[in-house]
């Protein structure tokens, strides 16, 4: 076999295809969605030798329905403004291996993620790899999933006309799309654990305001009936409602069960910390997008895709320094 | 009339403040020389995200477009000469009208340096150029200089490479400071020559520019060379001289902000080149202003 240390040098022959690959990367950037990718088109262009490990490119693009707020962009779909980001990678041959990765460590100063398939080395690391919605423990959920029950979705509310639906959450984007669904929606039901909603004032009177809406407190959507399609889901408090569409708005939280080994720093939510300069309290080890807490926790496009570039170039900076 | 917000500058940062802050319905005005400003001179933008390659101009356009779907009041073709703080409410002075807000962004970024060499003022427009976008296509076949070895610098020996017969790029620094993929692209045309450690002293010429003066910084050598257009690309400097008296300008005149954009004075905002951030790039401008947008909302609803 002809060594090329640009391929992966496979251990043995059985079907694991289990590699470790000898070559050392620039950067590895963990995380495919908005802030991967700036941050690999970054590191391409000043000449870096990089990869991308995520297993989805666009990230959370591709669960946002419409998207509005990218400049330039007036009204784009999520899946579209992820489309345009993989065309802007594979045009700038950025490598990119589709894989979940399962631990990341450091040995002898090099940093090491092995993931489904293999193990691959670097010198410095970005952690882009976002944040997952909160999914809740709702029997049949899943059979009903993105067919009557839909996480962070964003459809127009013109599609609920005359429907009867039910929101679970009660920060601002649960109160939000309550306030929007309820404009055509027959009946809007907005389910919530707690005694108080948590949205801003300015949202919470708009709600208390609409008379198709109701709010009920302190229960839990525990159920959703077995039927063909959506038709009813089941309360904690001994409540079943007639519905035909639910939306659950419970949050998101960072995928930051990786990053426990390299002893990186977290608030107590979880998130990443970095400085200004998307720095982590590791030296080499960048981060950017929502799984920090950098933006001011802002958590937008165009901000993951800023915070993408400043982390490139942070660890440019890094190996030039080195 | 009171704003909520007055935004100053019409760049990344600026139009993307507007965007964001008129989706959250901010009152907005936007006071602007231009539209753009040093990103119209980019001929090439290989890194905006989700975008493979599109000019600077094209780039400014379509931010400008998304901008104008929304309700936001323009005023363009004015320059902020002044502005100060009275209980609370901002007084923004342009040449013409002043204006009052609850709060203001200043976003106004950077403009060209000069070299303040004799022959730079007197031939300007004459053979000295600062724009290559717009001046490159008058340069069909003939010789020219590039001052400056950076992006900016080698971005217009790209855009030359089409017209001019033979381009010399002066750096005033020991090496060049262009991105690879932009130093590949001159090497490759065999129609470049770079100079490094050199400082330019003059600009030469009758009517027109006909030569300039370079020195070796090391042994100060004096050469000369025949060039019939000097492009000057050595960097931007910011000018924030009108809001002096409210906000900390570090050394190289730039306003100080927080992480989170505020300046010293609360209820006014930076975002982009003019302030402090550490790396200067299109995402990031824009990224500066959809913070600073949000910054402001959270300002207004506290205060």
């Amino acid at each position: 076999m002809d060594y090329n240390p640009q391929k992966p040098v496979f251990l043995s022959l059985n079907p694991c295809y289990n590699f470790i690959m000898e070559k050392i990367y620039d950067l590895i950037i963990v995380g495919a969605g908005s802030a991967g990718i700036s941050a690999g088109i970054y590191a391409k262009n000043f000449g870096m030798d990089c990869l991308i490990i995520g297993e989805e490119v666009g990230g959370l693009l591709n669960g946002c329905y419409k998207i509005d707020n990218y400049p330039g962009l007036f009204d784009i779909l999520g899946t579209d403004l992820a489309k345009h980001f993989e065309s802007h990678r594979q045009y700038l041959n950025i490598p990119l291996e589709q894989e979940s990765v399962g631990k990341i460590c450091k040995e002898k100063g090099i940093f090491k993620i092995t993931t489904s398939i293999g193990e691959y080395c670097a010198k410095t690391l970005i952690l882009a790899f976002g944040t997952q919605v909160k999914k809740l423990e709702i029997k049949n959920s899943e059979k009903f999933e993105n067919s009557g029950v839909y996480y962070r979705s964003g459809h127009n509310a013109s599609l609920f006309s005359g429907k009867t639906i039910a929101i679970v959450g009660g920060a601002n984007s649960a109160v939000m799309k309550a306030v929007k669904y309820a404009e055509a929606a027959k009946k809007v039901y907005l389910i919530y654990r707690k005694e108080k909603l948590r949205a801003d004032k300015i949202w919470v009177n708009k709600l208390a305001k609409l008379k198709n809406v109701e709010v009920i407190y302190s229960a839990n959507v525990t159920e959703i009936g077995d039927h063909k399609e959506l038709e009813t889901i089941i309360l904690d408090i001994g409540k079943e409602l007639k519905i035909d569409s639910l939306f659950i708005e419970a949050g998101a939280v960072p995928n930051t069960v990786l990053i426990g080994e390299l002893g990186i720093k977290t608030n107590e939510h979880g998130y990443i910390e970095t400085d200004k300069c998307q720095g982590t309290n590791i030296e080499g080890v960048f981060a950017a997008g929502d799984a920090t807490t950098g933006s001011n926790g802002f958590r937008q496009i165009i901000t993951a895709c800023s915070e993408g570039a400043i982390a490139a170039l942070g660890a440019l900076n890094y190996l030039h320094k080195k | 009339m009171i704003y909520d917000l007055i935004i100053i500058g019409g760049g990344p940062a600026g139009i993307t403040a507007g965007i964001y802050a008129a989706r959250k319905k901010l009152k907005t005005l936007i006071i602007t020389k231009d539209w753009g400003g040093q990103i119209n001179r980019a001929s090439e933008i290989h890194n905006w995200p989700g975008t493979r390659v599109i000019s600077g101009m094209g780039l400014i356009g379509e931010m400008t477009e998304h901008m104008k779907e929304y309700e936001i009041e323009i005023r363009k073709g004015k320059e902020v000469i002044d502005i100060d703080k009275k209980d609370n409410i901002f007084t923004v002075r342009d040449e013409e009208k002043e204006h009052e807000a609850r709060t203001v962004i200043i976003a106004s970024g950077k403009i060209p340096r000069t070299l303040d060499i004799p022959g730079e003022d007197k031939f300007r427009g004459k053979g000295v150029c600062v724009c290559s976008t717009c001046d490159a296509p008058m340069y069909k076949d003939k010789e020219v200089a590039v001052i400056g070895g950076g992006n900016a610098g080698c971005g217009a020996a790209i855009d030359l490479l089409k017209y001019a017969k033979k381009i010399y790029v002066l750096e005033f620094l020991e090496e060049m400071k262009a991105d690879p993929i932009i130093m590949d692209k001159l090497m490759k045309s065999g129609k470049v020559e770079c100079y490094t450690n050199v400082a330019v002293k003059e600009i030469k010429g009758k009517k027109f520019v006909e030569g300039l003066v370079y020195e070796n910084r090391d042994t100060g050598k004096q050469t000369e060379l025949n060039v019939a257009g000097v492009f000057i690309s050595v960097g931007m400097m910011a000018k924030a001289g009108f809001a002096e008296k409210l906000v900390e300008l570090n050394q190289i005149g730039e306003i100080v902000i927080d992480k989170d954009n505020y300046t010293k004075t609360p209820g006014l905002f930076a975002a982009g080149d003019i302030s402090d951030i550490k790396y200067e790039q299109i995402v990031i401008a824009a990224g500066e202003g959809a913070k600073a947008a949000l910054a402001v909302t959270d300002y207004l609803k506290k205060n």
